[in-house]
């Protein structure tokens, strides 16, 4: 074989090689996770998310069995967290723009409701804040989210299962491409 | 025969300057795939300190009125100046004449200026009566509660930490959240050397 074939093959076939290993990191896994931040499946039975009840600023219990029917998003963060606060605009953004869809995204803080209070009034959310200093890291742990790190986000199809997990800050068309993937209309 | 001629010459040809441009775009079709698939990498708990070797925290007793704090704070790292908290045995414990080390300010929407430390923080604590009784007390022991939060650069932030370290009166030793003795600062090391030796360790 010629050397400029051979070299050409070669290029060929490294990058056929790396597509291919693009394909498999980005690959989803049995469970549909589309994108997690640690390599551990998140082992949490419907009825544990479910049943969860946290408090809302309007001192109401809220279950999150409520929510089971829709594309549920749950984002873990605190108003001392600098980059928790830098994406939720666009959570809100998102919430919006799936307005009376099957969509629910809900906030879970880490935080004093006096401090997400004086958060949400500068910053109105458009969706449900729950603060609960203590409940609230261990919820988060239960949901694979092991050193208890902020923002968290996790996103749960409608029956239960959790098909997305990230730490740190979510990409935004990644999450209109993830709320477009599970049917939300 | 002829084409055997023609893998003969090709051989012993050097590379034509056609074929080091499609080589040259290959390269950099490679750099730029990988590259691609690093930015595309969400933040791993295994490119993440613990939150107790990130923000590594000594104590001291420092004279007969003071407890002195040190923070050695991880490359890549910071802490916030609000959310320090002392305590002896639930008494609160203030910083010394309120003076707090000069650190960096932030605009927070919620808090408007903030201040954060990098590299390190050293506090010396004032406690009140009662423990500051016990500290000219030698052979006693008090438990100091400290209470930190911090964040990282990549962009998480860590939960409250909450420590207990363990004083003996009459000692001027710095000791660790674990009842270890050391030296106070541990040499700070770039975030990459830090992860490295940790991989190293396996810890």
């Amino acid at each position: 074989m010629a050397r400029p074939t051979l070299i050409l093959g070669l290029g060929a076939a490294s990058m056929l090689m790396l597509a291919g290993i693009a394909l498999w990191l980005d690959r989803p896994s049995e469970k549909g996770l589309v994108t997690i931040a640690v390599d551990q499946k998140i082992d949490v039975t419907p009825g544990t998310i479910y049943s969860a009840r946290f408090t809302d600023m309007n001192g109401n219990l809220q279950e999150f069995g409520q929510w089971q029917k829709k594309l549920l998003i749950i984002n873990f963060w605190a108003t001392w967290c600098a980059p928790c606060k830098e994406e939720m605009p666009m959570l809100a953004n998102i919430q919006r723009q799936f307005q009376d869809k099957d969509l629910q995204i809900v906030g879970i803080a880490v935080d004093s409701r006096e401090n997400v209070l004086k958060f949400s009034e500068s910053m109105p959310m458009g969706y449900p804040l729950f603060p609960d200093e203590v409940r609230a890291i261990e919820f988060s742990k239960r949901l694979g989210n092991r050193l208890g790190l902020l923002p968290y986000t996790v996103a749960v199809q409608p029956g239960g299962e959790v098909v997305f997990a990230k730490m740190g800050i979510v990409d935004e068309q990644e999450l209109i491409q993830l709320v477009r993937n599970y049917g939300v209309k | 025969m002829k084409l055997n001629n023609n893998i003969g010459c090709a051989r012993t040809r050097p590379i034509r300057p056609l074929s080091r441009r499609i080589a040259f775009l290959l390269v950099i079709g490679f750099a730029g795939t990988t590259g691609v698939v690093w930015a595309a990498d969400p933040v791993s708990e295994v490119d993440l300190l613990d939150a107790e070797k990130a923000f590594a925290v000594t104590a001291r007793v420092s004279g007969n009125q003071t407890i002195e704090v040190r923070y050695a704070i991880a490359d890549g790292y910071y802490m916030y100046r609000d959310r320090f908290r002392f305590s002896i045995d639930g008494e609160a414990i203030a910083v010394a004449k309120n003076d707090w080390p000069t650190g960096i300010w932030k605009q927070d929407i919620t808090f408007g200026k903030v201040i954060t430390y990098r590299k390190s923080v050293r506090l010396l604590l004032s406690p009140g009566p009662v423990n500051r009784h016990v500290l000219n007390a030698p052979g006693k022991i008090l438990s100091l509660s400290v209470k930190s939060q911090g964040c990282a650069d990549v962009g998480v932030c860590y939960p409250p930490l909450r420590q207990t370290i363990a004083l003996a009166t009459g000692s001027k030793g710095w000791v660790s959240a674990h009842g270890e003795e050391t030296k106070g600062f541990s040499p700070d090391k770039p975030l990459g050397k830090r992860l490295t030796d940790q991989l190293k360790s396996g810890k």
